[in-house]
């Protein structure tokens, strides 16, 4: 790299002792020879060098190498060396480091008695200190200028890679960290179960990596309609509203692509000096926006680093939030296609009318108190409204007929489970839930149908579906009955656990508060009666 | 024809390093300077071919640089390309400085930048460089 031959900035600490252990002091002044740092040398030849004769001196040798670009080491006294260094800052020269070395006939100077007595020095003190310390000799002298210079150029050189070194590590550090953010925000962007759980990856990245004191996300719309915070620091729902509108009707001071960034004027604000505010977009369809304000760090303005990053963030999010939408319009449109053939059966059943449904609620909520996963209790619930869909393969007048039935008959109920595996097993999405639809009229004493399966041989998903069916039909009115009271019911359930039910689900059943199913009974009860009286 | 010369001004070493690296394996001559001062100093002694330019630089901002080009008929055709972590001040007060021709947001991507110098050298509207230096 194309280099000036005069860029020496500050002398390195290094170099300090390196004078020292050569047996030279060392002074620092400025462009006037006044000193920057008390010269650097035995005490009392400290005090000798900052006398007024040789502070004199230093001021009349600083006027000489003002303008001069290579300076010379010289001999202001008889047996005194100077060996000057430019200091510099950004080109500039700010002072002198000045390397000073004695020859033993600095003894014989005629300014050694003056300078003591203005210092109120002891001369023989002083000449004793200068004795110990006036190693160098006129050969020695020529070496030193040679080297001293070529040390410093290595040195500066080494202190120039050093701050180089910093600023590639800082960078490298930022890079990590957007790099890594960007990785985390990757792998979460598949989860859309919960989509809170991204947004809140995003807005905790802004105001952590990016490092903003207040950062939010405001979501639009029916699917989302949130507002999360993020960082040191909350707004109330006003203060947040006001920024809103703020950044809604406001033009911004700068646009950076598309972020806007605002100035706010008051500095004794959380959120000074600026705003900056992205609208979370995919295409034309805005589904919010992300705003952070009291930018930390070392430089509170913000910068395009920033920027850049909030659009790939926010670019990253409005994609996140256009597949949720289009996933929860499909998970609407598959409960809408199950929820339909459930309905099926319904109307082909009136006395079973929202069975399905209460099944599926209650077999939910003994999922849920069985400690089992999100997931699993969804693929309990969707089990629960498909249980009985395989009824449709069985005639209406054995599933209506009142009163006994005949074993044929029964048979034929009997098949319903294997039927609405076969019906489903078609739709790959339905394959985890099938085990319940085939096995959830199987008994834990191995008694059931249609395989004869026990004990923990039977899905789990079956066992639960099971306890929720059986308490569900003795509830009901029934074709062939009019439902049982609750005690006896639950009574039933009781006394059964560990041979018609698994004691677990049973337990956990016989635990859940049965209100909201009770509510469930009640629509569905005035709903067949207006079904009736059209 | 000698390789295109090109004068990088930035005050953070590392980001000439970079740079400078890319643009010497992309075929270009470089030389830098750190504050824009010295790119003037450089640029008048050496008449480059292009000038990449920092905005915040200690003594000379990259759009004082640019207007001080401008200023001196044997560099006014160099062309500047503008780089800054504030790009979106920039843009106002770079208007109406006619050799800056582009600026750039950092943190850019050395690919992009070679990109763009190869394109504005290519355009033939400037290789100002060259013949400069063999009227000097």
């Amino acid at each position: 790299m194309f280099r000036r031959p005069d860029q020496i900035r500050p002398v390195p600490p290094e170099f300090v002792d390196r004078c020292r252990s050569l047996g030279l002091q060392s002074w620092r002044v400025d462009l006037n020879g006044l000193t920057v740092t008390e010269p650097d040398a035995p005490d009392l030849l400290a005090l000798w060098m900052s006398s007024k004769p040789m502070r004199q001196i230093m001021t009349e040798l600083a006027s000489e190498w003002s303008g001069i670009e290579e300076l010379r080491p010289s001999q202001p006294l008889p047996g005194m060396w100077v060996f000057p260094f430019a200091e510099t800052h950004r080109r500039r020269r700010t002072g002198y480091f000045v390397a000073i070395g004695f020859e033993p006939k600095i003894l014989e100077s005629d300014l050694l008695e003056p300078s003591c007595v203005g210092g109120s020095l002891q001369l023989g003190a002083v000449k004793h200190q200068l004795a110990a310390n006036a190693t160098l000799t006129p050969q020695c002298a020529a070496v030193l200028t040679e080297t001293l210079g070529w040390m410093l150029n290595d040195l500066t050189d080494s202190d120039r890679s050093q701050r180089t070194i910093e600023g590639f590590t800082e960078q490298l550090a930022l890079s990590y960290e957007t790099v890594s953010m960007l990785s985390d925000l990757g792998t979460g962007i598949s989860a859309m179960g919960d989509p809170m759980v991204f947004v809140n990856a995003v807005g905790e990245h802004v105001s952590e990596t990016l490092q903003y004191r207040w950062t939010s996300v405001v979501l639009d719309g029916q699917s989302f309609g949130r507002r999360a915070q993020f960082g040191d620091h909350r707004l109330s729902d006003e203060e947040l509203d006001a920024v809103l509108s703020r950044v809604r009707r406001d033009e911004p001071d700068a646009v950076a692509g598309s972020t806007g960034i605002f100035t706010i004027d008051d500095p004794m604000s959380p959120l000074s000096p600026q705003l900056v505010a992205h609208v979370i977009k995919n295409g034309e369809h805005e589904h919010g926006v992300v705003i952070a304000g009291g930018k930390m760090g070392e430089d509170p303005q913000v910068s395009t680093y920033e920027t850049k990053s909030f659009q790939s963030l926010t670019g990253l999010l409005g994609a996140f939030l256009a597949n949720v939408e289009l996933y929860q319009q499909q998970r609407r449109m598959f409960f809408g296609t199950i929820r339909s053939m459930s309905g099926a059966l319904d109307a082909k059943d009136r006395y079973t009318r929202g069975h399905s449904d209460r099944v599926a609620y209650l077999s939910q909520a003994i999922a849920r108190e069985l400690g089992l996963s999100d997931r699993e209790v969804e693929e309990v619930h969707i089990s629960g409204i498909l249980h009985d869909v395989g009824k449709i393969g069985v005639p209406e007048a054995v599933l209506c007929k009142p009163g006994r039935l005949t074993d044929e008959e029964f048979d034929a109920i009997k098949r319903h489970p294997q039927i609405g595996f076969d019906i489903l097993s078609d739709i790959p999405s339905l394959e985890p839930i099938l085990p319940g639809v085939l096995h959830h009229h199987e008994r834990y004493d191995g008694g059931g149908y249609p395989s004869g399966l026990s004990g923990e041989d039977i899905p789990l998903m079956a066992r639960i579906i099971g306890v929720a069916d059986t308490f569900d039909a003795m509830s009901s009115n029934r074709s062939y009955r009019s439902k049982l009271p609750r005690e006896v019911v639950l009574e039933e359930i009781r006394k059964c656990a560990g041979t018609q039910f698994d004691p677990g689900a049973a337990a956990a059943f016989l635990r859940l508060d049965l209100g909201e199913y009770d509510r469930m009974v009640q629509v569905a009860a005035s709903q067949s009666s207006l079904g009736k009286a059209a | 024809m000698a390789s295109p010369l090109i004068l990088l001004a930035d005050d953070e070493p590392h980001i000439t390093h970079v740079l400078a690296r890319s643009l010497r394996s992309a075929g270009f001559d470089v030389i830098t300077a750190e504050d824009g001062e010295e790119a003037f100093e450089l640029a008048a002694e050496r008449i480059p071919d292009l000038v990449v330019t920092d905005l915040q630089m200690p003594y000379m901002s990259g759009i004082e640089l640019a207007e001080k080009l401008n200023g001196r008929a044997e560099l006014s055709g160099i062309p500047v390309i503008l780089l800054s972590a504030r790009g979106y001040v920039v843009s106002q007060n770079a208007e109406g400085i006619d050799n800056i021709r582009l600026t750039l947001e950092k943190p850019f991507s050395a690919k992009s930048v070679i990109k763009h110098i190869t394109g504005l050298l290519d355009s033939g509207e400037c290789n100002p460089g060259d013949a400069a230096r063999e009227a000097a």
